[in-house]
């Protein structure tokens, strides 16, 4: 239905995408007197008491791509990195997402932006500013959070506008 | 209108183009589009909510929620980039748990110490809250009340809160929690320089040679700062990068140097390298012949602990823990000599070598050289002192003020500088580095508020650890805190905090988006606006001044800290909170109340509504019935102009992606002090530090002092608590984002292998870590991206499950009140 | 996939020499089925166009890049709808979800080819 004639088009793209829409959240009703308890994240232990810890979460390593909330969102890494090694000397992460060894491995290559130096240049390889990785791109445990988020993502506004 | 679908997609496929092309649509085209400005999918732009690096971020809003984040391209900061946690800011406003109604400690349907959390309106919040004030400030005067806010106030907010506290009240217990992160910084400043804030900038990065970190771990607390870093490191081989920690973490994956120190020592080693500059032929005479004076400060200066502590007791001059007497350079050349490269490494245990390769890169004329610090150095019983050690070196050198070459002190949030620091929310400051214990200081900020003469009270109020002091021992009876959660984030909560706020005698309200562990130990809690759902003016580490505007609505009642302080102060008038003879001189105050006087001064509601951008929400100004912002921040404004501390009009901040103050005749200011590149220094003097009266900056000999408590036989290791990059703080907005949740669920225990070893420990085995104050349970990290060396252990202090600060010592810095979060003892067991 | 019953609507950037832009807008006018939404005193114009078929457009175009001082005209934007539909009244709800950028759209574009290619 749509051409994309321009990068920015695509902006364009999610306006639509957004069309007739609304976002909700439910806020927490308060109507009645809640326990004296209520820092949620303290999981219902009194201030002064201590409780076992849960045990060291397990990183997720099944390496199937997560959805992302909008289409900035550093995707989240899927699988172990705690063996490769990211320092001044070598960064094993490019092993397999740099452009030229990605399709070899089926990995995702970086994004395009990741080759754009501090003047909005491209360069040849990746910039150095992006070189490490783990400043955007975190791995995911199997732990759950104490608290659910109601932030509506992107893609799913696009669902229904899409048909 | 009636409106055809072709009419649509044509304004649609317009609106396209000319957002490419950069062309503003004539009125008639547009008139389809904005006809619901609310369910427009629109981007605006704002700083990051985090840490102090004050990143630029580009907001995406619809239909009255935040729906994407990313970094601005057009924000000098970080040129598009964010780190995990400023890509996920749009999920910070959506957790489930949001507070939309105030909620009062209930017991048969009126307030109880120990009843029940209760909805309740806003006009029964401050009823209570009124009833409360007034009565403590009848019993016991403006000390008996209190108000404990943050860096994380807005500029407009922490600029309301100090007028409604030292104007209305008459009160200066008024401190943020800066006091736990910058105040060693400040101490620093303004001991070296007599005026608070970095003299260089972010632009620094892009040309200097060589970076060395003073316990600093900037790839995670400071991610975009070190995109720069490495960014440079990076491409231009010859630039080196050092990194002094007292234990390893992922900072050291760039570092040419690394160096881990004994705890404390960072005093030692600095005094080493001035002593290499100096015996190394390699101190700048002319600079220092022009431009320093040398000082020796006192010693024996205690840790800031009760004065009935046993340290206390002993520490000789504990009260005058900031004098000083005049030396000259030959003299502060005799003090440094014992540190020498070798008592240095018997100290710290980093080899001489090492040292001496820092030292090298301080010493050699041609390195541009940037020394950066934040807690590690500020959460210091002696941070004052390594503050004013770090400039040492750079003044000895002549390498300040000049692209590439200077000392930067990072800061930990958003606007430590911006409002802690400029406003002045300090219980000893006025606004624009301002005192009140100066007269005409006060007489100055009495002009600037139209405030009867003589009225500002001159005693410095309590700091941050001597509030929590003050409640336990019922010297402060009300107690306000907004934007923190101290009772996670503050020392000995066991001793020194928990037991004030259950004080009976007591009333503790907090202001927060969430319920947070402080929340839970209050008896009023506020619902609080966060973030982009207000207008605010942030300032970050480098002098940026950065406005945004509200973006979205709060959810159901909450109200920004701004509304509160504001509308709160209606409930009184002058009569209930001035001294009578003061009215009896200045009539005219009475019959008025503090809004009245503080906020309908002429000044701040001078603003009408229609200076208002037309396409973004109010919510207070439309409540109040002025521009309350701009009012703010112009009357604010006021105290810096002409005085080195020069702001731009408000509505240029709306235009900019911030300014580096002072911004004089329209233009920012990179590097302060130096002649060509700062209006306040005079053609023909090189460098000026004009915050000395006499134009010169202050080198200082100060010796190394052991810390307030180090591992013994029974409690045998240090700890170190901190952050960690995906949570910010105390986790109350990073843990309800599942990103960032699932990525670093729950604290550890950061522990050497032969350690844990020689207990009989493995990894993720369950541990107590006990000091003599309290303990946590937490479980033993053996790995991952914190190697501590043998002796020490690191957990951080985003965890509300696990709150170290149990176990943390309450020893602050003598001089700056700052509480050392770096060091105690403490002893690991098996659970 | 051409289908007689349906519309396209396009929009296009008009880049001229600056010195020629009058005569370029009164150029414009002549040519049939064009609209002008805007323009930047400088040189650049936003068009809106609507045809039966590409081909038409694509002859739009040429016939515009024809016109005295014109450098280039580039095509943004490019919905395809049924005829049938493009009367249809629409809620000024639904009218009112169209982007405006109040602040230079900046959508991380190179993020988003990253993404689409």
């Amino acid at each position: 239905m749509f051409k994309i004639f321009t990068q920015k088009w695509l902006t364009g793209c999610f306006g639509l995408g957004l069309l007739g829409l609304s976002l909700f959240v439910s806020g927490v009703s308060n109507a009645q007197a809640q326990d004296v308890q209520i820092a949620t994240m303290r999981d219902n232990i009194l201030l002064t008491e201590e409780v076992a810890p849960p045990a060291i979460a397990k990183v997720e390593n099944k390496d199937l791509k997560r959805m992302r909330d909008y289409p900035q969102q550093p995707p989240t890494v899927p699988h172990i990195i705690s063996k490769y090694q990211i320092d001044k000397n070598v960064n094993q992460c490019m092993d397999c997402h740099a452009r030229d060894k990605a399709s070899d491995v089926q990995a995702t290559p970086v994004g395009v932006s990741h080759y754009l130096n501090r003047e909005d240049e491209y360069q040849a390889g990746m910039s150095p500013r992006r070189y490490f990785c783990t400043q955007c791109h975190v791995t995911q445990t199997e732990s759950k959070p104490l608290i659910d988020n109601v932030f509506v993502d992107v893609n799913d506004l696009m669902k229904p506008a899409a048909k | 209108m009636k409106l055809t679908r072709r009419d649509v997609i044509k304004a649609q496929a317009a609106t396209v183009a000319a957002s490419v092309a950069g062309i503003s649509l004539p009125a008639s085209a547009s008139n389809l589009i904005t006809s619901s400005a609310a369910n427009e999918l629109t981007w605006s732009k704002a700083p990051c909510r985090f840490c102090g690096t004050g990143c630029g971020i580009s907001v995406a809003t619809k239909n009255g929620k935040v729906v994407a984040t990313h970094g601005d391209v057009k924000a000098e900061v970080n040129k598009g980039l964010s780190c995990v946690k400023g890509y996920f800011l749009s999920k910070i406003l959506y957790g489930k748990d949001r507070l939309t109604q105030p909620l009062l400690r209930k017991r048969d349907g009126v307030y109880h110490k120990e009843g029940e959390f209760t909805p309740v309106s806003w006009d029964e919040a401050f009823d209570i809250m009124a009833d409360k004030w007034k009565a403590t400030l009848k019993a016991k005067g403006p000390t008996g009340i209190g108000m404990f806010g943050s860096g994380q106030w807005t500029v407009h907010e922490g600029y309301a809160a100090v007028k409604l506290m030292k104007a209305g009240f008459l009160s200066n217990n008024i401190d943020p929690n800066a006091r736990h992160c910058m105040a060693s910084a400040v101490g620093g400043f303004m001991r070296t320089f007599g005026i608070d804030e970095p003299m260089g900038c972010y632009d620094d990065f892009e040309s200097s040679d060589a970076f060395v970190l003073w316990g600093s771990n900037m790839a995670e607390m400071h991610p975009i700062l070190w995109t720069r870093i490495a960014d440079r490191r990076l491409s231009h081989p010859h630039v080196k990068v050092a990194v002094l920690s007292t234990y390893k973490h992922r900072s050291f994956d760039l570092a040419d140097i690394p160096a881990i120190f004994t705890p404390q020592t960072d005093l030692v080693l600095l005094n080493a390298i001035a002593n290499y500059i100096i015996e190394s032929g390699n101190v700048n005479q002319s600079f220092i012949e022009k431009h320093v004076n040398f000082r020796e400060g006192v010693t024996d200066i205690g840790y800031g602990l009760r004065p009935t502590h046993e340290l206390e007791k002993k520490a000789k001059n504990a009260n005058k823990a900031g004098a000083s007497k005049a030396i000259d350079f030959a003299a502060f050349a005799e003090f440094v000599k014992p540190y020498t490269f070798e008592y240095a490494e018997k100290m710290s245990g980093v080899p001489a070598a090492n040292i001496e390769k820092i030292a090298k890169l301080y010493a050699d004329p041609s390195t541009k050289v940037m020394s950066l610090w934040t807690m590690g150095a500020n959460q210091h019983t002696r941070g004052v002192w390594t503050n004013n050690l770090l400039y040492n070196i750079h003044l000895l050198t002549g390498k300040i003020s000049e692209p590439g070459n200077g000392p930067f002190s990072l800061t930990g949030q958003p606007s430590a500088c911006g409002t802690a620091r400029e406003v002045g929310t300090f219980s000893h400051r006025l606004p624009a580095d301002m005192v009140v214990a100066n007269p005409e200081h006060r007489a100055y900020s009495e002009k600037v508020w139209k405030l009867p003469k003589g009225i500002l009270n001159p005693k410095p109020g309590a700091h941050a650890v001597k509030q929590s002091r003050d409640l336990k021992d019922g010297k402060i009876n009300v107690y306000w805190l907004q934007v923190n959660n101290n009772m996670q984030a503050g020392p000995n909560i066991n001793e020194e905090m928990l037991p004030g706020y259950r004080n009976p005698d007591n009333f503790i309200v907090c202001s927060d988006p969430y319920p947070t562990v402080t929340a839970e130990a209050s008896d009023l809690i506020l619902p609080t606006a966060m973030w982009v759902e207000k207008e605010g003016v942030y300032g970050n580490a480098e002098r940026r001044t950065q406005a945004w505007y509200q973006l979205v609505n709060a959810p159901g009642e909450a109200r920004s800290d701004l509304w509160q302080l504001v509308e709160f102060s209606k409930r009184f008038t002058t009569e209930e909170v001035w001294p009578a003879e003061v009215l009896a001189k200045n009539p005219a105050y009475k019959g008025k109340t503090l809004f009245d006087v503080l906020f309908k001064n002429g000044q701040v509601d001078k603003f009408p509504l229609s200076h208002i951008s037309q396409d973004y929400e109010n919510q207070e100004s439309n409540d109040f019935g002025f521009y309350l912002q701009k009012g703010l921040f112009e009357e604010y404004a006021a105290f810096g102009r002409g005085h080195g501390h020069d702001l731009a009009d408000y509505d240029r901040y709306h235009k900019e992606r911030g300014l580096r103050w002072p911004v004089v005749n329209g233009k920012e200011t990179q590097w302060r002090f130096k002649e060509g590149s700062d209006p306040y220094v005079k053609a023909g003097t090189g460098y000026q530090f004009y915050g000395k009266p006499d134009n010169r900056a202050v080198i200082f000999a100060l010796p190394y002092e052991p810390p307030a408590e180090s591992p013994d036989a029974e409690f045998d290791m240090w700890l170190s608590t901190g952050r960690v990059l995906e949570h910010w703080h105390t986790g109350s907005m990073t843990q309800r984002v599942p990103e960032l949740y699932k990525s670093f669920p729950d604290a550890l225990c950061y522990m050497h292998p032969k350690d844990a070893k020689q207990r009989g420990l493995r990894r993720g085995d369950e541990v107590r870590v006990i000091s003599r104050r309290g303990e946590i349970k937490t479980r033993v990290e053996t790995r991952g991206r914190n190697k501590p060396p043998v002796g020490l252990v690191f957990v951080p202090f985003f965890d509300a499950t696990q709150l170290i600060n149990k176990v943390c010592l309450d020893a602050t810095d003598p001089i700056s009140k700052q509480t050392d979060f770096k060091k105690c003892a403490v002893k690991i067991v098996k659970a | 996939m051409m289908n007689s019953n349906d519309s396209h609507i396009s929009s296009f950037i008009l880049y001229c020499r600056p010195e020629k832009q009058q005569s370029v807008e009164q150029g414009l006018s002549a040519v049939e089925h064009v609209e002008l939404h805007g323009k930047d005193g400088n040189g650049k114009f936003v068009l809106v166009t609507e045809a039966p078929h590409q081909g038409i457009i694509l002859d739009r175009i040429e016939q515009i890049n024809q016109l005295d001082g014109v450098i280039d005209v580039s095509m943004v934007y490019h919905q395809i709808m049924p005829n049938s539909e493009l009367g249809d009244h629409v809620q000024e709800e639904e009218a009112s979800q169209l982007i405006k950028a109040k602040d230079a759209i900046q959508f991380c574009e190179k993020e988003m080819s990253a993404i689409s290619s």
